[in-house]
Formats: C-alpha cells, structure tokens, sequence
C-alpha cells in the first residue's frame, strides 16, 4: 500500500511536468519508463509503476488547460479549449477558465467512476454494436456541424477548411512523424492564434483570481452528461480521442455558452483516460498511449487491478484539484508581471524548438502550413472545429474504406 | 460553484481512494509478476492461460501464456484436473532449463 501511495506522488508529480509544459506529452513519460521497466521491475512491482503512469495520466488531464488557457500552447487534447479559454484571458478571467475545466475534470472523475461497474457490462455491448459504423456516425456528425449554419458561404467556407485540414492530416499521418499530433495541433490552434496575438498588438488585461462565474445547474448537468457521454463513445474506439469527443459532445448540447462549454472539454480528457482503463480490463484494447504501456507491463487483465488503479485515480483527482488551482494562480500572477507580446514570441519559439527536436524539418513543415490553415476560421469567420478535418477525415476514411 | 466546495470534494476523493487502495492492495500479491519481468530464482506469482500441456511421469509441462509464454513445471502431488484454457494462479521458483526461464510450481489454483 506504502509503495503504490509512493509511487502515486511521484505519478502526481511527472504529471505536474506533462500538464504544464507545452510538447511533453505522458505518452514520453510512459513510453521512457516502459524502456526502463526492466530495471525497475528489479526493485519494485508492475503494479507499482502502472500507478505511476495512471496518477501521472489522471493529473495530466486536470492541468494540461493551463499551459492552454494562459499561454495558447494547446496539446491534441485541450485545442478546442483554446479559443473559449484566450476569450476569458482577454477578459482577465483566465483563472476562472482553468476553475471551470476543473469542475468538468473533478466531477467527470467522480461519476465516470461511479458508473464503472455498469461499464464493465455495456462497454464490450456498446464495441461490437456500433463498431460497423463508426466512420458512419463520424461522417453524419461532419455533415451537421459543416451544413448546420445555413448561411452557403460559411458552408463552403466551413467545407473548404475541413478538406484541407483533412487533407493535411492524412498527409502528416503518413509521414512517419514520431509525433505528428504535435506540429498539426500546434500550429491550427496554437502558433496561429498567438501570431494574430501579437499582430494585433493584443494587451493581456490584469488577471483576476476570482469566483465571479456562475453558471446554472442545469448546464453543469448538461456538459458533464455529454462529456460522459461522448467521451466514453469516443474513447471505445480507435483513431477517436477527446479531441472528437469535444466536438460530438458541444454538437449534442447545443449552445451552451462558453463557460458550459469548458467545462464539458474539461471533464473529457478525463473521462477518456479512465475509459481507457475500462476497454483494457473489458475489451483487452487500450485506447490511449499511456494506458497501453500499463497493460503492457502488466500483461493481466485481472479487475483486481482496475480496482487499485481506480484508487489511485480517486487519490490523483483530488491532489491534482489542489494543484491545479494553486498552478492556475501562479500562471495568473505570473502573466500579469510578463510581457505578453514577449511570452507569445517565447512560446513560438518553444513549440518550434520542440517540433524540431520530436521530428525534424517534415515536422517543421507541417507546422508551417497547419498555423496557415489555421489564419482561416478566425478571418472568414468559421468555427475552429472545422479544422478537426485533419483528425476526422483521416479516421472516418479509416472506418469507412 | 464555489472554490471551497470543489476542494471539500477533492479531500473526500483522496480519502476515499485511500481507503479502497488499503483494502484491495492486499488483494495483491507484492510478488506478482509478468513473464516479462521474470529473474532467475526468485519467488513470483503469475498468471495466466494454460495453451498446452505435456504430461510426464511424475509432473506435468504446462505451458503458460499473457503475452509472452513460459513454461511451468506442476509436481503431480500438486496436480489439478488442468486442462488447456484453464486460467491458473501458480505460486513458484523460477529456474533456467536449456538457457531458458522456467517456473517450478509450488502452488497452482484456478482462478
């Protein structure tokens, strides 16, 4: 017990590291310790180190909306948060940003385990029902959020950016890329906002630490069901991830204001990690990086385990709830002293560093023309989402041919 | 939702994690392993789906199967009604024979 509460801290502790810094995906993390796990396994149990990897995972995806609200240096999973996030930060509520993707995080956490004994049994139904049809379902939900505006320039517009971001993923795709998410996601919802930040001379107002967002239940209550919902689909299947799950979840709750709204891509990343631990104790199919290298270490699909990992999980979440509240002041004490001009140019260069190092000029390419294509949405005006192309086209492809 | 809530939530998460993490990290075993991680004598307990057996005088060669297989020596005292897609638990020494590991079974059950 001493040893998994240990190895939990310093789980809490990696997932810090991950969740704040732009480019250091748990999916490094896990696969470095998997490469050492021979030597670690010499000292200390699988199991102890798999509780490492989930606290490093459940504390990442309560942070990770930090380095995207205050510095637009978004991950795969937090880039639809971006936009609703810099809003709130042009406010000088970004602190209030990252509160409300914690709410979604915190209650996520609690329900989806809640509901993990009636997963055990529809999780395996819901796989073999609807896998014939994903790309399907994932073509009808383009169509609606392409043609649901009405307005035929904006469907063309909106069209136009889904096909080349589309196109543009499955070139990346087929690069060999070692992270090809990275540059893509990057430079769409990343470099190309802080760009635009600095071209229109964008002052960062004083950032307040304050409780004055107050949202009414009945829209917690709607982005947290469809955060379960949509993430815990996603999540079942393949190529999905919360990135998708955030855009099939805001389409299934209509519009629901921006603070709704974070919530709901909040609870998301959550929920999917822990789905993810639910496909590889029902399905034996882990759907998430980090969650593979646990099931490859532990090479058992024993609900004992699940069980602990649930523990563990139980105890990250609340840690991480401290944390993330005592991060998100720090970043909003700090953004306040920092010129924001000069940060956005650090960032850039940071996230093009980072690119360079993971992978290489191909890399650098890809995110030359993404942070292009992602100048679009915000000049015409189309939503961002449209430019989820470059993962929908690529996975709906995938299902359907 | 206000901040103290959200934290009053937190603490009752983690105390509640604790809790089940100290009843069901005795469910298990601090020797468990996987064929993976497996070093020459030492005393493990594994897991696993039997794939084929080969039945000797005095002792049975089930071979065992996660991901990876291993061999496990069963002494007929301890012998079982095994059969191959049995799902065992064996509690044992790990040995080399022929430049390979091998567990020599002290226990075997069902699971």
């Amino acid at each position: 017990m001493i040893e998994f509460l240990i190895f939990t801290l310093v789980g809490c502790f990696f997932g810090i590291i991950t969740g704040i810094t732009p480019g250091i995906h748990i999916n490094l993390v896990a696969v470095i310790l998997l490469a050492v796990s021979p030597y670690l396994f010499k000292y200390f149990s699988p199991v102890s180190v798999a509780c490492l990897i989930v606290a490093m995972s459940i504390t990442h995806t309560f942070l990770d909306f930090i380095p995207s609200i205050f510095l637009g240096a978004p991950d795969d999973e937090t880039a639809l948060s971006v936009l609703p996030g810099h809003k709130l930060l042009l406010r000088g509520m970004a602190y209030e940003a990252v509160r409300l993707t914690l709410i979604g995080s915190l209650f996520c956490l609690v329900i989806t385990i809640a509901l993990i004994p009636l997963l055990l049994k529809i999780v395996p139904w819901i796989y073999l029902t609807i896998k014939d049809y994903i790309g399907w379902i994932l073509l009808a939900v383009v169509l609606y959020m392409i043609f649901k505006s009405g307005n035929p320039n904006k469907i063309f517009w909106s069209a136009f950016v889904f096909t080349l971001s589309g196109i543009l993923g499955l070139i990346t795709f087929n690069l060999g890329l070692k992270d090809p998410l990275f540059p893509l996601f990057s430079g769409m919802f990343g470099i190309s906002m802080l760009f635009m930040s600095i071209f229109e001379k964008v002052v960062i107002p004083t950032q307040r630490v304050t409780e004055m967002i107050k949202i009414k239940k009945k829209n917690i209550g709607k982005a947290l069901g469809a955060s379960i919902f949509s993430g815990t689909i996603v999540s079942i299947f393949p190529g999905l991830g919360p990135a998708q799950a955030a855009v099939m979840g805001s389409q299934l709750v209509g519009r629901i204001g921006i603070y709704s709204y974070l919530i709901l891509v909040g609870g998301i990343n959550t929920v999917s990690m822990l789905i993810a631990l639910v496909t590889t104790f029902t399905i034996n199919k882990a759907r998430n990086g980090s969650i593979a290298v646990v099931q490859q270490m532990l090479q058992s699909t024993d609900l004992k385990y699940l069980v602990v990992f649930v523990a563990v999980a139980l105890i990250t979440g609340g840690i991480a709830t401290f944390l993330c509240l005592w991060l998100a002041r720090v970043f909003a004490t700090l953004i306040n002293i920092i010129n924001y001009q000069l940060l956005c140019v650090i960032i850039i260069s940071l996230i093009i560093s980072l690119v360079f190092y993971f992978s290489g000029f191909l890399g650098l390419l890809v995110l030359i023309i993404s942070t292009l294509i992602g100048f679009i949405p915000p000049l015409i005006p189309v939503p961002r989402t449209q430019m989820m192309g470059c993962l929908l086209l690529p996975v709906i492809l995938y299902f359907i041919l | 939702m206000e901040e103290k809530l959200l934290l009053k939530i937190a603490l009752v998460c983690s105390i509640a994690g604790i809790f089940l993490l100290f009843i069901f990290s005795n469910e298990i075993p601090q020797n468990e392993k996987t064929i993976n991680n497996l070093q020459n004598n030492e005393n493990v307990v594994l897991k696993g789906k039997i794939i084929k057996i080969d039945d000797k005088d005095d002792l049975l060669i089930a071979e065992l199967s996660q991901y990876n297989k291993i061999n496990v020596v069963i002494y007929k005292k301890s012998y079982l009604d095994l059969r191959v897609n049995d799902n065992i638990e064996v509690t044992g020494t790990t040995t080399e024979y022929n430049d390979k590991l091998e567990i020599t079974a002290d226990e075997v059950r069902l699971i």
